[in-house]
Formats: C-alpha cells, structure tokens, sequence
C-alpha cells in the first residue's frame, strides 16, 4: 500500500510540475488530478475528515469553473488536492513513524540477546 | 534546525513590526510563502526526492503568487494561492522527515543484521567451547576409568596373593569393608598375646603383599569369646591386636596404614554357646580396606 501512495503521488507531482495554467485545459486537468486523488484516498481509507473537506472544495471548484472563474477554480482544484496529498503524506509519516518504533525495539531486543550470549561465551570460557 | 526556526520566526516578526510601524514593508503574502517554503527546506535528507519534488512545487506556486501579488495585490486568488503554499511546505516537510525515518530504519536493519551476524559468531563460540569440554570431560572420564581398572586389576592381584594365603588357620574373605584375615587363636598361646612362629611366618607374607599394594590400610581386630570375664577378654583381645600390628610395623609397614583395636567378646561371628562357635569367635581379624576407593 505504501509503495502504491508513494507511487501514485510522486505521479501527481510530476503531473503537477509540468505546469498549470489558467487555461481550460489547465482548470480539466487540475480537476481531473484532484478527482483521482480523491479516489486514491477513499480507496486507501485516509482520513475521512480531510476527504470531505477536500471534496467540498472539488465541488466549489467545479462551480467557480462553470462561473467562468477560471483561475480560481484552477486553484481551490489545487488546494483540494493538496489536502488529500497532505493525508497521505501523514499517513505514510504514521507508518514509518510505526515501523521505525517497531525496529528500534528489535533491534534493542537483539541487543539484549547479544550481551545475554556473551555473558553465556564469558561463563563457558572462564569455566 | 531550532536556531533557523527561531531565525524565521525574528525574521517575521521584524517584518511584522515594521508593518505596524507603518513606514516599511508589511510581511506580504509573497513572504508568508517563502518563508515557509525556506522552513520546509530545511534539514531535508538528501534522498528526499519526493519531498525535494513538493518543494519545487511550492517555489512554483510562490512564482505564481509573486506575479498575482505584483499585478493586483487585493487579488482573490491570493489567498488560496498563499493556502495552497504553505500546505507544498508543509508536505514537503512531512515527507522530508518521512524519508529521514525511512533512512533511520534502513540503518537499523544493517545494525539488526551486524547484531545477528555477533550472536551467531557468539553462539557458534559457545557451542565450540562447550564442546571442548566434552571432549575434556571425555577424557577425563577414560583416564578415571583407566587408573580404576588399574586399581581394580591391583586389587585383585593383591586378592590373589592374600587368597593364596587361606588355610585351616587363616581365613581369607571378603565383603563391604574390604579383604578380611581372620586369624584363629591357635596362633597365639592360649590366654597369651604373645605371636606364634606359624602367625609370624603368615604375617611377614602380609606385610610383604602390603608393602607391594600401598594403597590397602589395615585395621587389626582382636576378640575373643565369651569365656573369662569381660575386662580380661577386652585387655587380651587388644593387646593380640597390637602385637600383630607391632609386627607389621617391624616388617617395614608404615604404622599410619595401621590401626589396631580390642574388641573382645563384643563381636562374635558364630554361637558362643558351642565348642565351635567360641573357636571361630576366638581371632584377630586383619581388614585390609582399599583407601582409593575411600577417596571415590
């Protein structure tokens, strides 16, 4: 799943990088980019909170676009997005935050069986 | 990282001054976003290349908002644009620490894998020192076993020699304490503890197989029957006892492997109350006890 979200935004970004302009064509695909991102985030259950913020905004977005407000449109589009992608970002936070906890205490249980076997090394040798 | 954080927030809070002040620039919306984008940028791990992609993002939106900010700086689009800047930083910001655990749990599992890597040098040592013992304890165990068969096989050499010694007057037997002579008061004069030549003659064989076998001690017994009163049976039987062990000890067997003791009427083998009984209880018994088998 990790690999998927990470996947899928760095997708986003590069799409996003290559430009947005207050074009037609910039406002379709701005909307477009979010619509997906939405998906992504209902698919990967993220925040429910943030998911419903960020499709109010889509909505309000479409409607400025159909006003015309092209620029705006483009840029509440935008914020909608980046909203979902802020999700993700936290959530992939969460899960390394997990797994690096998780590894530490590996990692300081297997500390503890190392000087467990070399206080066992240090008793059969001075035997 | 806190030194920049507390560098930024003076530097907005200048800025925020002089825009009370009146006569110098307010922080602009232009600021605001670069400002957060400079935060975002700091500390970022060198792979944090998704991070790195959201800040070029956020610098875009920064030039956008530069151009809608110089053209009008009332524009409604400021806002959203300034919003839309400050959440590039703040994602950027998430994914650079993001990275930076991603790079901590790759340390980890390098150091997990080194830890384990120790235990099973540590655990192979173990099983190598332990097994060094075995083989110690092994053959320990054969050289135990060899000086006991070694004993054993004296043991029964001496057993031999002193079985070869059994006759009328001297019986030869054997049990828990040891090679027992049981040698019959015919070798004394009677009512005397003096030695007969016969008892003498039996006695230097002993002392000679003693003075081969050195690991046998002897304990010497006197008793007698139960005729006579008791004091004169104990005084007799102890004064046999001593004279036998004088003898040994005349013969070139250290006194330390000797003991002797009287013990009269008070341990008869066989009925007192017949002629046969009281002969058999009549003797100085001779018990030659292993002392490496005492040790054991």
């Amino acid at each position: 799943m990790k690999a998927k979200i990470f996947a899928c935004s760095l997708m986003l970004a590069l799409a996003a990088l290559t430009g947005c302009s207050g074009s037609q064509s910039g406002i379709n695909r701005s909307l477009g980019q979010a619509d997906a991102t939405r998906s992504l985030i209902n698919e990967n259950k993220l925040d429910a909170g943030i998911t419903s913020n960020s499709y109010s905004k889509l909505v309000q977005a479409k409607a400025l676009k159909d006003d015309g407000k092209i620029e705006e449109a483009q840029a509440l589009a935008e914020q909608s997005e980046l909203d979902m992608r802020l999700a993700i970002a936290k959530s992939e936070n969460e899960m390394a935050k997990n797994e690096d906890k998780k590894l530490e205490e590996a990692l300081r249980a297997d500390e503890e069986r190392k000087v467990l076997y070399q206080s066992i090394l240090e008793k059969e040798t001075k035997k | 990282m806190k030194t920049i954080k507390i560098l930024t927030l003076g530097a907005i809070a200048s800025l925020a001054s002089l825009s009370f002040a009146g006569d110098a620039p307010a922080v602009t919306p232009v600021d605001q976003c670069r400002l957060a984008l400079d935060d975002a940028k700091n500390n970022m791990p060198a792979n944090a290349y998704a991070a790195k992609l959201t800040l070029a993002e956020g610098f875009g939106t920064l030039s956008a908002l530069e151009t809608i900010y110089a053209d009008d700086d009332d524009s409604k689009l400021i806002p959203t644009f300034l919003e839309n800047c400050k959440k590039y930083a703040e994602i950027a910001k998430l994914q650079g620490e993001t990275q930076a655990l991603h790079n901590h749990i790759s340390e980890n599992w390098e150091k997990r894998a080194a830890t384990n890597r120790t235990i099973e040098a540590i655990q192979e040592q173990i099983g190598t020192a332990r097994s060094g013992k075995v083989s110690d304890l092994e053959a320990e165990k054969q050289a135990i076993k060899a000086q006991k068969d070694k004993l054993e096989a004296s043991k029964n050499e001496a057993m031999d020699k002193l079985n070869a010694l059994q006759s009328q007057m001297i019986q030869v037997t054997k049990d828990a304490r040891g090679i027992i002579l049981s040698m019959s008061d015919i070798l004394f004069d009677v009512g005397r503890a003096t030695l007969k030549t016969d008892l003498m003659t039996s006695l230097a064989k002993i002392a000679g197989i003693l003075s081969v076998y050195q690991q046998f001690d002897v304990s010497i017994e006197g008793n007698t029957d139960n005729t006579g009163s008791e004091e004169f049976n104990m005084t007799l039987s102890q004064q046999r006892a001593e004279n036998v062990m004088n003898f040994l000890v005349e013969q070139g067997i250290a006194q330390t492997r000797l003991t002797a003791k009287g013990l009269g009427m008070t341990m008869p083998i066989a009925d007192n109350s017949t002629k046969e009984g009281r002969q058999k209880n009549r003797r100085v018994d001779l018990v030659i006890t292993d002392r490496t088998q005492k040790v054991q």
